[in-house]
C-alpha cells in the first residue's frame, strides 16, 4: 500500500510540475502581452518607448549558467550585477524608474543560451540584455541578437568577434584576447627585458587568440627572434610536466601563461618542483585572489594583467571602489568579493550610465545613441570606456599587477604599473 | 502491427504536425521542440544500438559532433545543398560508427563502455586541433537550409524537416527490427552464443548495428548544426556529459523501444528547461533528478511501459468485476 501511495503522489507531483512549468514558459508569455496593449496606446500619446520599458520600470535580461563548473563565474557576476542594481533602484532608480534584471541559467550550453536568449527577447519582452556569459553560448546567439537589434551591453567573453565585425547593437567592455595580447608582448619586451619569451597557452579560443595577438605585437615591434617556443596545453589536462619541461628547455627568462586559474597554477606549482623560476606573466583571466589558494607559494613573484579598476590594496578606501565593497557586503554579506562581482558590477554601471544619458529617449535607437556619447567614460570600475558611431571597441587600456605570497592568510596583489595601452 | 496501433501513430503525427501553428509556439519554445526531436533521432539510434543489439555506447555526442561538422564542412565549404549534405553526414557518420563497431567485435560490457567513452574524448580533441575541418575554436556557422530557392529561415519550417526525417527514421527502425536483420541483433543481445549456434554471423551483425546507429546518429548531427547555426569542439551536445543524457533518455523511456526513445528525448530536453522556470534557482537540477530516479524506481522498463502497465491493471480491475458479475449471475 505504502509504494502504492508513493507512486500516486509522485505522478501527481509530476503532472503539477510539468502543468506549472508550462503555465510558467507559456502563459507566461501572454500574461506579459496583455498590459502592453494600453501601454502602447500611450505610448503614442506619449513618448514612444522600446519594449520592457514603462514609466516606472526598466526590465533587462542576462544568461549565465548558474549551474555546472562555471556556476563559479556565473554566480557572483550575477551578484555583481544585483548589487549594483538594487543600490540604484535604493536611489529611486534612473528618471524614477526602477531596473528590474531578469536572469536565466544556460548551464554553459550554447544550445540552451540560446533558447533563454530568445525567451527573454520575446517572451520576457526585456529591454536589453545585460552582462551576459560564456563565449560559446553568446556567439551562438550572436546572430539572432543582431538581427533582432536589441542593445546587448556586456559579454562576459574576451573574444573579439562582438567589436569585429562592428555591430551597432553591441557594447562589449571587457577588453578581449587580441588587445590583451600587444598589450602582453609589449610589456615582456619594454618593462621586462625579456630575452628568451615562451608561451604556455591554453588550446582554445582564448589561447589561441592571445598567442595570434603576441606573436603579432612581436613583429610589430621587430622582435619575432625573442619568441623561443610556444607550447599548448589542454583544458582537460592535469599533468602539466611537459609544458614546463619545454619552457624550461626553450631556457626562458619570461613565460606568458594564457589559460584558465586551474590548468594555471598547476604550471606554476611544477616549475617550482623542479626548480624553474622564469619571470611568470599572467593573463587578466586569472588576476583573481583563487590563484594564490591554488598555487601558495609558486605564485609569488608572478606579474599579471589586469583591466577592471583593482580593488586590492591601495585603491580601497577610494570612493568608487569603496561604493563596490560596501554595496556587496550589504546585500551579499557572505561573499567575498572578487573580480567576478566586479565583472557583473561593471556590466550593470555600464549600462545604467547609458540609460541615465538616454533620458526619457528609451527606444533601442535612442539607447544607442546614448551610448554612443561615451567618451573616455571613467566614473565606474571600467577605464576610459569609449564609443563611437562606427567603433564599439572594448577597453584597450590595462595595467599589470604583481604577485605577493607571504603565508596562507596573507597574500594580494600589488599594482606595479599604470594603465598601458598598446602601441 | 493491428489497425489500432495504426490508428494511434496517424493521431500521433497528426498532433505532431498541426499542434505547433495552432498554438503559434513562441520561438524559444518552438526551438526546443525542434531540438528535443533531434535528440529523439539519436535516442531512437541509440536504443537500436543498445536496446536491440546489446552494446554500450557512450560516444554519441561525438557522433553527432561526426555529423554536425560534416554537413557544416560539404555546405560551408563544398557548397552542396543541404539535402544532400544530409545524407551524406548520416553515412559518413555511419562509416566512422562501422570503424569504432569493429574494436567492439573484441569486447564486451564495461570494457566497450570504456572503449566508446576514449572515442568520445578524442574526437573533441581532434576536432580542436584539426581547424582546416571545423574551423577550431572560433567556431563555424552553418547555414540555414533551402530547398528550390525556399528558405528554412524559422524554427517552425525547421521543425517539419525535423519531423518528416523523424517519421522516416521511425518507419525504418520498424522495419529494421521486424525482419532478419532485427531478430538476428535481438538473438544477439540475449545470447550471444545462442545466436552463433543459430548461424547468426555475430561480428557482421554488431558493426551492422554500430554503423546504423551512427548513422542516424549523423543525421541528427547535421540538423542540429543547422538549427544552433553556430558551433565549436566543445560545444556541449558534443561531449560526454551530453553522452550520459542520451543514454539516460533511452534507460527512462524505455531501452528497447521507439516510442521511449522519443518520450525519453522529450522529457530529458523538456523537463530542466521548464523546471528552470521555477523560481527557486537550483532547484530545478533538484526535480529533474528527483523525477529520474523515481521514473527508474517505479518504471524500471521506462515510462513506454507505464501505459501498457496502467492497461494492464484496468483489465485485470474489470475481470475482477466481471467475475464478481458471472459469481453473482452462478448464484
Amino acid at each position: 500500500m505504502g509504494k502504492k501511495f508513493i507512486k500516486k503522489l509522485f505522478v501527481i507531483a509530476f503532472a503539477l510540475i510539468f502543468t506549472l512549468g508550462i503555465i510558467l514558459t507559456g502563459c507566461g508569455n501572454k500574461n506579459n502581452e496583455q498590459p502592453s496593449t494600453p501601454a502602447s496606446q500611450k505610448e503614442q500619446t506619449k513618448k514612444e518607448l522600446a519594449q520592457g520599458v514603462t514609466d516606472t520600470t526598466v526590465k533587462v535580461g542576462t544568461t549565465l549558467a548558474l549551474t555546472g563548473p562555471v556556476a563559479v563565474i556565473g554566480t557572483p557576476m550575477l551578484h555583481g550585477m544585483q548589487a549594483y542594481f538594487n543600490y540604484i533602484n535604493d536611489q529611486g532608480g534612473v528618471n524614477g524608474r526602477k531596473i528590474e534584471l531578469i536572469y536565466k541559467d544556460d548551464q554553459f550550453n550554447p544550445a540552451v543560451t540560446v533558447q533563454k536568449t530568445q525567451e527573454l527577447v520575446e517572451q520576457d519582452k526585456v529591454f536589453a540584455l545585460v552582462g551576459t556569459l560564456g563565449t560559446p553560448g553568446l556567439l551562438a546567439s550572436m546572430d539572432y541578437i543582431v538581427q533582432k537589434g536589441i542593445p546587448d551591453v556586456y559579454q562576459g567573453s574576451g573574444s573579439s568577434k562582438f567589436a569585429i565585425p562592428f555591430k551597432k547593437n553591441y557594447f562589449p567592455v571587457q577588453p578581449n584576447y587580441t588587445t590583451e595580447g600587444h598589450v602582453l608582448a609589449q610589456y615582456a619586451v619594454d618593462n621586462l627585458n625579456a630575452k628568451n619569451i615562451v608561451i604556455i597557452y591554453q588550446n582554445d579560443e582564448q589561447g589561441t587568440e592571445g598567442l595570434n595577438a603576441i606573436k603579432e605585437q612581436l613583429e610589430k615591434l621587430g622582435k619575432s627572434d625573442l619568441l623561443k617556443a610556444v607550447v599548448p596545453f589542454n583544458t582537460t589536462d592535469v599533468d602539466f610536466s611537459t609544458p614546463v619541461l619545454k619552457a624550461k628547455e626553450a631556457n626562458g627568462d619570461v613565460v606568458i601563461l594564457l589559460g584558465t586559474a586551474k590548468p594555471l597554477a598547476g604550471i606554476a606549482v611544477k616549475a617550482k618542483e623542479i626548480g624553474y623560476k622564469p619571470q611568470f606573466l599572467a593573463s587578466y583571466v586569472v588576476s583573481d585572489l583563487t590563484m594564490f589558494k591554488l598555487a601558495k607559494d609558486a605564485w609569488n613573484g608572478a606579474i599579471v594583467a589586469g583591466w577592471a579598476y583593482p580593488i586590492y590594496g591601495k585603491t580601497e578606501n577610494e570612493p568608487k571602489v569603496k561604493l563596490f565593497l560596501d554595496t556587496i557586503k550589504k546585500y551579499f554579506p557572505n561573499e567575498t568579493p572578487s573580480g567576478y562581482h566586479v565583472a557583473g558590477w561593471i556590466a550593470a554601471q555600464t549600462f545604467v550610465e547609458g540609460l541615465k544619458r538616454a533620458g526619457d529617449n528609451l527606444t533601442w535607437d535612442g539607447f544607442i545613441k546614448a551610448m554612443e556619447t561615451f567618451k573616455d567614460w571613467n566614473d565606474g570600475l571600467a577605464y576610459k570606456l569609449t564609443y563611437t558611431e562606427t567603433d564599439h571597441s572594448p577597453q584597450r587600456a590595462m595595467y599589470f599587477m604583481k604577485a605577493i605570497y607571504k603565508n596562507e592568510n596573507e597574500y594580494t596583489y600589488e599594482i606595479i604599473t599604470d594603465y598601458i595601452e598598446p602601441k | 502491427m493491428n489497425a489500432k496501433k495504426y490508428i494511434s501513430w496517424i493521431v500521433l503525427i497528426l498532433i505532431a504536425t498541426l499542434i505547433p501553428p495552432i498554438l503559434n509556439l513562441p520561438g524559444s519554445l518552438q526551438y526546443l521542440l525542434d531540438l528535443s526531436l533531434i535528440y529523439a533521432i539519436v535516442a531512437i539510434g541509440l536504443n537500436l544500438l543498445m536496446g536491440y543489439a546489446g552494446q554500450i555506447s557512450l560516444g554519441h555526442g561525438a557522433f553527432l559532433a561526426v555529423g554536425a561538422y560534416t554537413s557544416a564542412y560539404l555546405t560551408l565549404t563544398l557548397h552542396v545543398p543541404f539535402f544532400i549534405a544530409l545524407i551524406l553526414s548520416g553515412l559518413i557518420t555511419g562509416i566512422v560508427g562501422i570503424l569504432l563497431g569493429l574494436p567492439a567485435l573484441k569486447l564486451e560490457g564495461n570494457y566497450l563502455a570504456i572503449a566508446t567513452l576514449g572515442f568520445g574524448v578524442a574526437v573533441t580533441q581532434i576536432f580542436a586541433i584539426w581547424t582546416s575541418f571545423t574551423g577550431g575554436f572560433s567556431g563555424i556557422k552553418p547555414l540555414k537550409p533551402e530547398l528550390f530557392g525556399f528558405k528554412f529561415n524559422s524554427y517552425l519550417s525547421y521543425y517539419y524537416i525535423i519531423l518528416i526525417l523523424t517519421i522516416v527514421l521511425v518507419i525504418l527502425t520498424w522495419n529494421i527490427i521486424r525482419t532478419k536483420v532485427g531478430r538476428s541483433l535481438m538473438a544477439m543481445r540475449d545470447s550471444e552464443i545462442a545466436a552463433k549456434a543459430m548461424g547468426i554471423n555475430v561480428s557482421y551483425y554488431k558493426t551492422l548495428a554500430f554503423g546504423l546507429s551512427a548513422f542516424y546518429t549523423g543525421i541528427a548531427g547535421s540538423l542540429y548544426a543547422h538549427l544552433l547555426g553556430f558551433m565549436t569542439p566543445y560545444d556541449y551536445a558534443f561531449s560526454i556529459g551530453m553522452s550520459l543524457n542520451f543514454l539516460a533518455m533511452i534507460v527512462i523511456g524505455g531501452i528497447g523501444t521507439i516510442s521511449g526513445s522519443i518520450i525519453g528525448a522529450i522529457i530529458m530536453t523538456w523537463l530542466p528547461q521548464i523546471t528552470s522556470n521555477l523560481p527557486i534557482k537550483s532547484l530545478s537540477q533538484i526535480i529533474t533528478g528527483a523525477i529520474i530516479i523515481a521514473v527508474v524506481i517505479f518504471y524500471p522498463n521506462g515510462i513506454a511501459y507505464a501505459g501498457a502497465r496502467l492497461k494492464d491493471k484496468f483489465e485485470k480491475l474489470f475481470a475482477k468485476h466481471q467475475e464478481k458479475i458471472v459469481v453473482k449471475i452462478e448464484k
